[in-house]
């Protein structure tokens, strides 16, 4: 009984269905019009005229209207249809309907182009096995029987994301919703398909992105932790500004040495913070503070600095070493880290240093310049002429006085040099000068010693150096050429530049070094042996001395030597300055 | 005759001076301490004085600084005779207005009498013998 109503009711649903029951139900009215007429009408009222209808004129009746109505209907469905069709066509997803033996009724343009299968290539072929991965096969089977009895299955009634397979095997993340779609009693399924590889492509890159982001931000926030950590376990005091000298951090150490809290001085500047002194207690003008060289625009450095003091927020003040570094950002100077430490402790011990130097020093010459000036007082004269012998002997004694004299120089100078932690100045030295003073040290030495001492004339006027360091170092050099040349020998010193560099050359035509001790000949207390026999008053302090203060002003102090034939000693400054 | 004063407490360096500058023919005074300079002073004004740094009383850095700021004693020229020989020590003495440095032991006395003879004579130059 239920099978034959659905029956009927699908014959109905059909084009001729519809125009044959329009048909029946005009003919059933047309019956009643005419019973009315013909047959109640007359007996209520009998003076109507009579009009001859009867039932073979309802026929031809129906038959005269029914093909009207049924263009009409027609037309009105296939309008609809069109339309649908339009809709269907102009849609960015694809529309599939799949009836109950799972094959592919219908298949819009998007899902041509989503899948690659035409209209006439989709139609009537199983729906999953051409959309769907073969790994989801199964539970597609599964879900098909639930949906063919019931109508429902888990995916019916929302949208889910899977992945779907184009004809060229691509497979390809998707949006699927699908309905159910109840035909003659059969379930049919619509399902819409939108293609969103590209929406994931672009949340992929997203996620990635954020991902990314997120890295960098673990790893900005693990260095600014690290840098905080650093900053505040630095055993020294530092302090950053912007290009303008405007405080921008200050750490713990900073803080402890200074008085200040870094909260009290950011933003403001460096220079009315933090006056400055120098060593003797003098402030230090604004415009003359080593840190505006880099933060005033000149970002130079780093520049280090050992002769300052800075000033605290008590008004006491601590010695410091600061070396002031410029922060270069994309080839721009953009402001300064400054780092210094208290040096206190350095500066006392270096004047406790320097106190008993200057008092060993003292003591020792003392006598040894008593005895040398009492010497040279008997021998002017000064208390009646003296015996050849007792003149022989003062000059031994004399002699012996003079090597004790020189040890003691060059041990001080050693001791001096080595404890020294000052660096080097740098200032414009007159060659001139320079040599006129050498003269009149060493002049006379060679002069007893009748050593030809030639100082060639030069282009250069100055040299850009530590002049006192210089004048050891050729002081040095040309006493020895003097003191190891022979009687009547010559010593030739020649001033040069090379390239980028000032080279000092001192020649002499003495004894030479041996070419097996050459190597050792800048050791402390190291002489060569040649040497040792032909000159016994030596430390073997000179040339240690020179290299050591050579190296102080940056200098290179090199030698060729033949046994023998003389050498000649080369002392290279660059003259950047 | 010139009169020059020796301020030295170490009495063999004295006596090498005194015996050199006698020979030369001028009157020498001697103090032994930083104090004592400046009684001989007070006694009889010398053409040039030989002082050493380190004394016994009062130094002679301070001795300088009193002498240059006395205007009585100012002109008077000044040669340091010392065996400090640090340079801070050489540049301070100059600095106080001191003629000459030497380091007495590298420097043999001749040099001195000479560097004396060129003051009193009015040749002196300010040089640094070190």
């Amino acid at each position: 009984m239920k099978a034959s109503y659905h029956k009927i009711k699908n014959y109905i649903n059909t084009p001729f269905g519809v125009i044959a029951t329009v048909a029946a139900i005009v003919f059933g009215i047309e019956l009643l019009i005419m019973q009315f007429l013909f047959v109640v009408l007359p007996v209520i009222q009998e003076n109507i005229p009579t009009i001859a209808f009867n039932f073979i004129d309802a026929i031809i009746l129906t038959v005269a209207v029914s093909p009207a109505l049924y263009f009409l209907i027609f037309q009105r469905i296939r309008a609809d249809a069109e339309k649908l069709q339009k809709i269907t066509e102009s849609a960015q997803d694809a529309i599939i309907v799949m009836d109950p033996r799972g094959r592919v009724t219908f298949w819009n343009r998007a899902a041509e182009t989503i899948f690659g299968y035409t209209k006439n290539e989709a139609i009537g072929r199983e729906l999953h096995k051409l959309i769907a991965p073969e790994k989801s096969l199964n539970a597609f089977n599964h879900n098909f029987k639930q949906f063919l009895e019931t109508g429902s299955g888990p995916i019916l009634e929302s949208v889910r994301e899977v992945i779907a397979l184009r004809k060229n095997g691509d497979e390809f993340p998707a949006e699927l919703s699908v309905s159910a779609l109840p035909i003659n009693g059969a379930w049919h399924a619509v399902g819409i398909v939108r293609d969103i590889s590209a929406r994931k492509k672009r949340e992929n890159l997203l996620r990635e992105r954020e991902h990314e982001l997120l890295e960098i931000n673990t790893y900005l926030m693990n260095k600014e932790a690290k840098e905080q950590a650093l900053l505040a376990s630095l055993g020294e005091g530092m302090i950053s500004t912007e290009i303008g000298g405007e405080i921008i951090t200050m750490n713990r150490v900073a803080e402890e040495m200074l008085g200040w809290k870094e909260a009290e001085v950011l933003g403001k500047k460096l220079i009315d913070v933090i006056p400055a002194l120098t060593e003797a207690g003098i402030t230090i003008p604004p415009e003359n503070r080593v840190c505006l060289n880099v933060t005033a625009g000149a970002c130079v450095g780093p520049l280090t600095d050992d002769s300052t003091a800075f000033v605290k927020k008590n008004g006491e003040s601590v010695p410091v070493a600061i070396t002031t570094t410029p922060v270069i950002i994309g080839g721009k100077c953009s402001g300064a880290v400054i780092i210094f430490r208290d040096i206190t402790n350095e500066k006392e011990l270096e004047k406790t240093r320097r106190d008993l130097l200057s008092l060993a020093s003292h003591q020792l010459r003392t006598p040894l310049s008593g005895t040398k000036w009492l010497i040279e007082t008997l021998r002017r004269g000064v208390h009646g002429t003296l015996t050849e012998k007792q003149t022989e002997y003062l000059d031994q004694i004399y002699k012996i006085n003079e090597r004790m004299t020189n040890l003691v120089r060059d041990m001080l100078g050693v001791l001096r040099m080595e404890g020294d932690i000052n660096p080097a100045i740098k200032e414009d030295v007159s060659l001139q000068t320079l040599f006129g003073v050498m003269i009149e040290t060493l002049g006379n030495t060679a002069k007893s010693k009748e050593v030809d001492l030639q100082i060639l004339k030069t282009d250069e006027s100055t040299i850009h150096t530590d002049p006192l360091l210089l004048r050891n170092i050729l002081e040095c050099l040309i006493s020895n050429a003097i003191n190891y040349s022979n009687e009547k020998g010559t010593v030739i010193v020649e001033t040069k530049k090379d390239n980028e560099d000032i080279v000092f050359s001192v020649k002499d035509s003495g004894i030479g070094i041996p070419a097996d001790e050459q190597r050792q000949i800048f050791q402390r207390f190291y002489r060569a042996t040649n040497a040792k026999t032909f000159d016994t008053k030596g430390t073997g302090l000179g040339l240690y001395i020179a290299a050591t203060l050579a190296k102080k002003i940056e200098a290179k102090l090199t030698f060729e030597s033949t046994k023998d034939v003389g050498t000649t000693f080369y002392l290279r400054i660059p003259v950047s300055k | 005759m010139n009169h020059v004063l020796i301020v030295e407490d170490e009495d063999f360096l004295v006596r090498a001076l005194k015996d050199n500058l006698v020979s030369e023919g001028h009157s020498v005074a001697v103090a032994m301490d930083g104090e004592a300079a400046f009684e001989e002073l007070r006694k009889q004004k010398p053409n040039l004085i030989l002082l050493d740094l380190l004394l016994p009383k009062k130094n002679g850095f301070d001795v300088l600084k009193e002498i240059r700021q006395s205007p009585e004693w100012q002109l008077i020229p000044v040669v340091i005779l010392s065996n400090l020989g640090e340079d801070s020590e050489i540049k301070r003495a100059l600095e106080l207005g001191a003629n000459d440095y030497f380091v007495k032991s590298q420097h043999p006395i001749q040099e001195v009498i000479e560097k004396v003879r060129e003051y009193l004579e009015g040749k002196g130059s300010t040089k640094v013998g070190l």
